[in-house]
Parts: C-alpha cells; structure tokens; sequence
C-alpha cells in the first residue's frame, strides 16, 4: 500500500541518513526495582534494532531513556556523537511511535503530521504541502482533512508513522507499535515498516515483546531480561546460537533436557547423562563433567526415526500427534518429565502414528548445552 | 476504511421501558416538587391580583429591578470568569501530580464542596466583619486606624461566591484533563513541543469540554444564588434571587415574585441555550 516515494520526502537520493545511537552503562532504579542494569550498546546508521523481552525486562524503559522521558540514574546515552543524556525530550530530534499511536484526536490528519513542522517554524503552507506527501508515502494519499477517529487502527498506525518521519529525524524509536493491530494487519505492517526503514535510510530502535516480530523485522535484536541485556546478534545468531537458557526459551520453541555432564570433547560439543542414554550438543561455555547441564534443542531439528533407538540416538514412543497444516508436532515421550517437542513438514507418506515406537536424534552441534539446571 | 462511530444503535442500550422504570422515580421527585411550584408561580404571576401580565409590565419597567438583573448577571460572568481562572492551574496540577500530593489538593478541593454554604458564608463574615479577623490584624499592625468596611459590598460578594462555587469549576476541567492520554503530551514533546507549546496546542484544546461544562455550571448556579449574596451583600449589591426572595417572604408581593422568578428563569434558559449553540460550533472541529 505504501508507495515508492520515501525518497520524494528528502528531496536528495535515498541512501542511509540514519543516526548512529550511543547507551553506555544506562541504569536506572525504581525502588528497589533494576529497571535498567548497566546497559551498554550501540547501533549503526540506518540500523534496525529490536529490543526484546518479556514485561519489566526494561525494554521501554531504555527506550524512553533515549527518547528523554526518562533520565538514567547513571551512563551515558549519544546520538551521532552528541551526548544527549540530559536533553529534554522536545530538544532531541528524534522521531517516536506510540504504542496507542498517541494521533492528536482534534487535529486533522494534515495537522498532526504537520506539527512538528510547525513547531519547527515551517510556514503553513509548507506544512500542508509537506504533511500531504508524507500521507502519500504511507498510503493516505486525500486523507488530509479526516480526524484520527475516522480511521481504522492500521490507518491511525499509519499516520502516527507519518508524523514521527515527516521532520526526518535521524532516528525513530518505537514502542511495541504494532501491538494493537489485529494479526493479518500485523504482520503486513512488519513489511512496510521495514521496507520504508530502508528506503528512508533511518535507524531504527523498535521494542517488541514479540519474539516473531522482532526476528522478522530487525538487523539485529537486543534481548534483555530483569534490566539486563542477555544478548545482542543478528536474529539467525540469537536464534540459532542462543547464549543461555533464557534466550533459547524466549526466542521460539525449544526443548529444555536436564542431564549430567559426561564429557567435552576438544570440538566444543558436550555429552549429557540423561534418563534415556546419552546425549550431545555444542557447550556454550566450560562445563565440570559430573555437574547439573540443560540441554536445549530445537523442535524442527529433531530427525524421528520408526524402529528401536538407533546408536548415539535416545528410543521414545510417538505420544501425540498434532496436525498444524503446514507442519505437523509430534510430541514424543523419552522418558523425561515432558515430552519432547518434535516439528515435521507434513508429508503425506511420511505419518508416525501415536504408539509408534522412534528413535530421536539431532546433529550436536545443532543443540546448545547450558551449565547449571 | 474509515470507521465512524454508530450512533444510532447502542448495543449496551435499556429497553425503552426499563430506561422509563429506571428514571420514573427522579421524574416524580422533579415534578412534584419542581414542574408543580414553578406552574404554581407562573400561574401567580398573570392572576395576582388578577388576570394581567401587570406584573411583568411592573417588573421589565423598573429601572431598579432591570438594575438588579443585569448586576445579576454581570456578578455571575464576573464569578465564572475568576473560578476559571483560579481553578484551571488546580485543576491542571491535580491532573498532573499523583500519591500524596494528589490527595492533599482533592482534599482542600472537596472539603469546601462537603461543608455547607452556610458555613461558608458565615466564616466570610467572621473574618471581614467590623471587629472581625481581617480588620483586627490590620488595626494591630497599624496599617489602618479605624476598621474598613469589607462586608456588604460587591467585590466582597464576589468573592465569597467564587470561593464557593470554585470547586464545580475545577472538578469538571480535572475529570476532562485527567482523561486526555498521557502519551499525548510525550508525542508532542517528543515532536519538538515544549511545555507551553503542548499546553497551548493539545492540552488546552482538548480540555474546553471541561471547561465549557464548568463555565455553563457556575454560571447558572451564580445566576440563581441566594445564601452567600443575601448574608454578604448589602442593598448595593441585591441580586435577583435576593429580590425575589424579599417579595415573598417580606412584602408578600407573590405575583411580582412570580414574575421576576420567570423573567430569571427564562434569561437562564436563554444563555444556556446560546452557550450550546457556541459548543456545538466548536465541538464540529473536535
């Protein structure tokens, strides 16, 4: 719905403009509460960051601390250089998007895309004309004399992009914007949004608790739990290389198997004790042979096998067999507390019937060995 | 596309009979002892002392009571405009603040509301009287050498009045304001606005319901007040409900009465009306 005009809003060639984004040490206490614990990272030009966790993981709050509604206790946060920490809000040139959009309801479209012209001495005609080209870019074209209470949310969403661009901020921040959207809606807006990241060149700090969205969308994802950051990586890396249970957990499904270390061999790959026999995956740091370990592996790295358990394999039984159209969940008991967690493509000639018994195996280094329980 | 609020169909919406069981008894207490004494008056004011409009004729044409009914309105629009202007920042820093300071401001708001006008009244008189409060400190302090004579006069009237009324003023802009978003104010800071430019450009507007309800609310109380004019004011300062009061308790002139209660009323209903029509233009842009 967008339309290719990003670059009609600069006026010069498209190319990255972004602002390069500074957070150096942010902390931030609420009481007793560590909203924020030492939180260093910095994002390039033209960057999409997400930043990722479950509620009360600070997310928002490093957020609004570069936005400037909150102030760091300590640390230090720049913006292509400039140390901004103490800056208010207004002062920041920063574009944001509101969670609730935030659309001024008694201004027209026009309007509300053009305040911040007007709060930046643009002349009104200037403004209008402006306001009505950016409405274009998002696909609002003629919508300027409509109150925000005429739309529907996606196109309130829409307007609330406008407006945190048409002033061409070097970076826009947003919080959770798509979270009030109904999930076909969604998951078009991922796509546009990124699209017109990328034409507009502009850096981009997006916080989402949404771990799809975040994978889908960003360059790279910052996940931060209890106002730590975890960890910061490309989505394939965090997803595939996750640095501790934590992540493993939140990004996507995985299966957690407790054992006990048996071994590591020179290639990093660990081998667990477990109920059913043993287990292997890549050790994400030293392990003690003889300690607690978690296992963590993936649902569609799971090869199932009819037949009894295969040399180096753990035997089961198909469980549960759960039909999800294009792939199919097999939940398979191997003797653990829960049952293992298995993702197929559904083919037609390949159907493991409940009882059936398997062997399970993965390739080691597609699995991640956490020390500890 | 666009989505437009459905007017009309009300989901949520009572039958027409329960909505009629549901406010029989609030219509029955206002038409017994409202809709029948004000035909009772109208009534008395073309038959007493018999079938004429002499009462209006004796009413419209004196200067003195033509007088009375402008100074009426003139105090009230006096009276609105100070409590809006004193109760706007209270009501925009109660919006503003939370805990204890909060509750500290809804206190020293709605403690007056609780207390009764007479009281009200009587404390002004306590401390603007001859030998009263006001005048013993400063005849202590020797700022003035015989007493000021506070009571009985308009600003003072005024002023009590204000008092009184202020906190309908601010408790309808603080229930507007407390509803305007919070992310509002942080968009338009985070797009440029400082605080005067967010106050002037969003916060503002978006409260004139607020503050048209408690202009339209202090005014028509104004208009029709009675204790606090009649205990504070002297004869320079009568207003209509004092008058007509005078007539039916002192002169016992009910058909007089009659009239300038009807001419009041009908000058309330007259401004109310033009007050919606002025809120119904600005409300076409909101």
């Amino acid at each position: 719905m967008m339309t290719h005009e990003a670059s009609a809003l600069r006026g010069r060639p498209a190319g990255p403009k972004g602002g390069a984004v500074r957070i150096e040490g942010a902390r931030k206490v609420y009481g007793t509460v560590r909203a924020l614990d030492d939180v260093s990272l910095e994002v390039a030009p033209g960057e999409f960051l997400a930043l990722l966790g479950p509620s009360g993981s600070g997310k928002t709050t490093l957020l609004m601390t570069v936005a400037g509604f909150e102030i760091p206790d300590a640390g230090r946060i720049t913006v292509d250089g400039r140390d901004v920490t103490a800056v208010p809000p207004n002062k920041r040139d920063l574009g944001m998007v509101f969670q609730r959009y935030a659309l001024f309801p008694h201004m027209t479209l026009r309007d509300n895309v053009g305040f911040p012209l007007m709060m930046r001495g643009v002349p009104a005609a200037e403004r209008a004309a402006r306001a009505d080209r950016v409405l274009a870019v998002v696909g609002l074209e003629g919508y300027g004399d409509r109150l925000p209470s005429q739309l529907s949310g996606g196109q309130q969403q829409r307007v609330a992009l406008a407006r945190a661009i048409v002033y061409e901020p070097p970076v826009l921040l947003m919080d959770e914007p798509l979270s009030a959207l109904d999930k076909n809606l969604r998951e078009q807006m991922r796509l546009e949004i990124k699209h017109l990241q990328k034409r507009l060149g502009v850096t981009v700090i997006f916080v989402t608790h949404d771990q799809e969205e975040a994978l889908v969308m960003a360059d790279r994802v910052a996940v931060l739990d209890k106002g730590q950051l975890i960890q910061i990586g490309a989505p394939r890396e965090l997803y595939e290389r996750p640095c501790n249970a934590f992540v493993a957990g939140f990004l996507g499904e995985t299966n957690f198997l407790p054992g006990t270390v048996a071994g590591t061999d020179s290639g990093g790959l660990a081998t667990l004790r477990v109920a059913g026999g043993a287990i292997s995956g890549a050790a994400v740091a030293p392990l003690v042979a003889g300690t607690d370990a978690l296992l963590s592996v993936r649902p569609e790295q799971i090869r199932l096998q009819a037949g009894p358990a295969a040399d180096g394999a753990l035997g089961g039984r198909v469980a549960e067999v759960i039909y999800a159209g294009a792939s199919t969940i097999y939940l398979v008991d191997v003797g653990t507390a829960a049952p293992l967690n298995v993702r197929r493509a559904s083919v037609a000639e390949d159907v493991l019937a409940e009882g059936t018994p398997v062997s399970v195996s993965w390739r080691a280094a597609d699995a991640r060995v956490f020390p500890g329980a | 596309m666009a989505v437009i609020a459905n007017a009309g169909a009300n989901p949520k919406g009572f039958s027409p009979r329960l909505s009629l069981v549901l406010i029989a008894p609030a219509m029955a207490l206002l038409v017994l002892f409202f809709v029948l004494p004000l035909t009772g008056l109208l009534d008395q004011s073309v038959r007493s002392p018999d079938l004429s409009i002499a009462n209006y004729v004796r009413a419209l044409g004196s200067d003195l009571y033509m007088k009375i009914l402008l100074r009426t309105v003139w105090l009230s629009a006096m009276v609105t405009a100070l409590a809006l202007v004193l109760g706007y920042p209270v009501a925009l820093t109660m919006s503003r603040v939370s805990g204890r300071m909060q509750l500290v401001i809804a206190v020293c708001v709605l403690v007056p509301l609780w207390t009764s006008v007479l009281v009200r009244s009587y404390a002004w008189i306590v401390l603007l009287q001859r030998r009263g409060i006001v005048n013993d400190t400063l005849l202590q302090i020797g700022v003035i050498d015989a007493p000021l004579r506070l009571l009985y006069r308009e600003g003072t009237v005024m002023v009590a009045m204000t008092h009184v009324l202020l906190p309908f003023m601010i408790l309808s802009i603080y229930g507007v304001l407390r509803s305007i978003p919070r992310d509002l104010s942080m968009a338009a800071s985070n797009l440029g606005a400082g605080g005067f430019a967010t106050f002037r450009h969003v916060i503002w507007p978006l409260s004139l319901p607020g503050v048209y309800s408690g202009v339209l609310m202090v005014f028509i109380i104004a208009l029709g007040f009675y204790i606090t004019p009649a205990l504070l004011g002297g004869p320079e300062t009568l207003m209509m409900s004092t008058l007509i009061g005078q007539q039916t308790t002192e002169t016992l002139d009910w058909g007089l009465a009659g009239a300038l209660s009807v001419i009041l009323l009908a000058l309330t209903l007259l401004l109310v009306g033009l007050f919606g029509r002025v809120l119904r233009l600005e409300g076409k842009g909101i």
